[in-house]
């Protein structure tokens, strides 16, 4: 259970302690966005940092996990936008010069590519969901809590978070491929 | 067979054995297949791939701002909200004795009025306050948009 005063106190060793509990909903968010490893140890930072200096906002009725999930997508999501309107400047200028050849970023394959783009939607459509449902969904499969254990967290009892688990889960099957269920 | 419950679901998406059973229903349950899709997708092909190394964890608590000294900051805080109360309660009552409409409203009228516009002034402050983001060194990432 996380300690909320001492988590909005910003003790750093409890810090770390959140950083080690929750690290892994963190870290699937950056993997999807960062292009390379230097960048996801970037995004790792920022998002962190970015936690620490926020941790005043996190409410009581939310679950860490949910928080820290939505807080890594949108700053990797404004992260990535500014880094692809940086590039597409940047290309812009080098065409004009004549040198886009030489300076062309190598570009990694399609397919790799394609699957990257595929987990940013997941993650976009993740935050989009009804806040008991993301944070069930964080808790239980990206953290991979087991059941009482997110139950406890999210204050709820074992079958609501079933079917909080459940509705996301269908919700987000459109998004993969499998064709959205109401 | 009927179609095993989430939980299951989410069992075997995490690892956990599958009965030759159920395994030959999901083969053949488009459902499933989704569901068990999804969940691999949230689930990640591993956990250690998205654990950081120790490395970065230090980096990363290495270049957190300190943590403010609570005990000064309630005193600090406690002291301007009472003295935006009274602002906004002077204000108020200034207010509605310079423009002369004490006759208009009774004086327990403008006094609850006074009252809640100097609670209203401390509640902005207090919520301008909660937001405001704490020292850090200037080594935080920027907002996001």
């Amino acid at each position: 259970m996380v300690d909320r005063e001492r988590f909005r106190e910003g003790d750093h060793q409890y810090f770390e302690e959140i950083i080690r509990d929750h690290q892994r909903a963190v870290k699937a968010v950056c993997l999807s966005y960062g292009e390379s490893d230097d960048d996801v140890k970037d995004l790792l930072q920022e998002v962190w940092a970015l936690a620490y200096k926020k941790r005043r906002s996190f409410r009581d009725d939310g679950s860490l996990g949910g928080w820290l999930c939505r807080l890594a997508t949108n700053h990797c999501t404004d992260d990535y936008r500014a880094r692809r309107a940086e590039r597409k400047g940047l290309e812009g200028f080098k065409a004009r010069e004549g040198l886009r050849d030489l300076h062309r970023r190598p570009r990694d394959p399609g397919e790799e590519l394609d699957q990257k783009e595929a987990e940013r939607t997941l993650w976009k459509a993740l935050d989009a969901l009804p806040d008991k449902e993301r944070e069930a969904i964080v808790l239980r499969l990206i953290e991979g809590r087991p059941p009482k254990e997110v139950a406890d967290e999210m204050k709820i009892g074992k079958a609501s978070v079933r079917s909080n688990i459940s509705r996301g889960i269908r919700r987000l099957r459109g998004i993969i491929g499998g064709g959205a269920e109401k | 067979m009927n179609c095993p419950d989430m939980e299951r679901l989410i069992e075997i998406g995490l690892g956990q054995a599958v009965a030759p059973e159920l395994n030959a229903h999901i083969q053949a349950c488009g459902s499933c297949q989704a569901d068990l899709r999804t969940i691999g997708a949230l689930a990640g092909s591993s956990a250690e791939e998205r654990e950081m190394s120790e490395d970065l964890i230090s980096q990363i608590i290495a270049g957190l701002p300190e943590p403010d000294t609570p005990s000064r900051l309630d005193w600090a805080r406690g002291i301007q909200l009472c003295l935006t109360w009274g602002l906004g309660f002077v204000t108020a009552v200034v207010s509605v004795v310079g423009t002369g409409s004490i006759g208009q409203v009774s004086r327990q009228t403008a006094l609850l009025l006074a009252v809640g516009f100097g609670g209203v002034c401390a509640l902005v402050n207090l919520r301008a306050g909660l937001q405001r983001e704490p020292a850090n060194g200037g080594n935080s990432p920027p907002e996001p948009a």
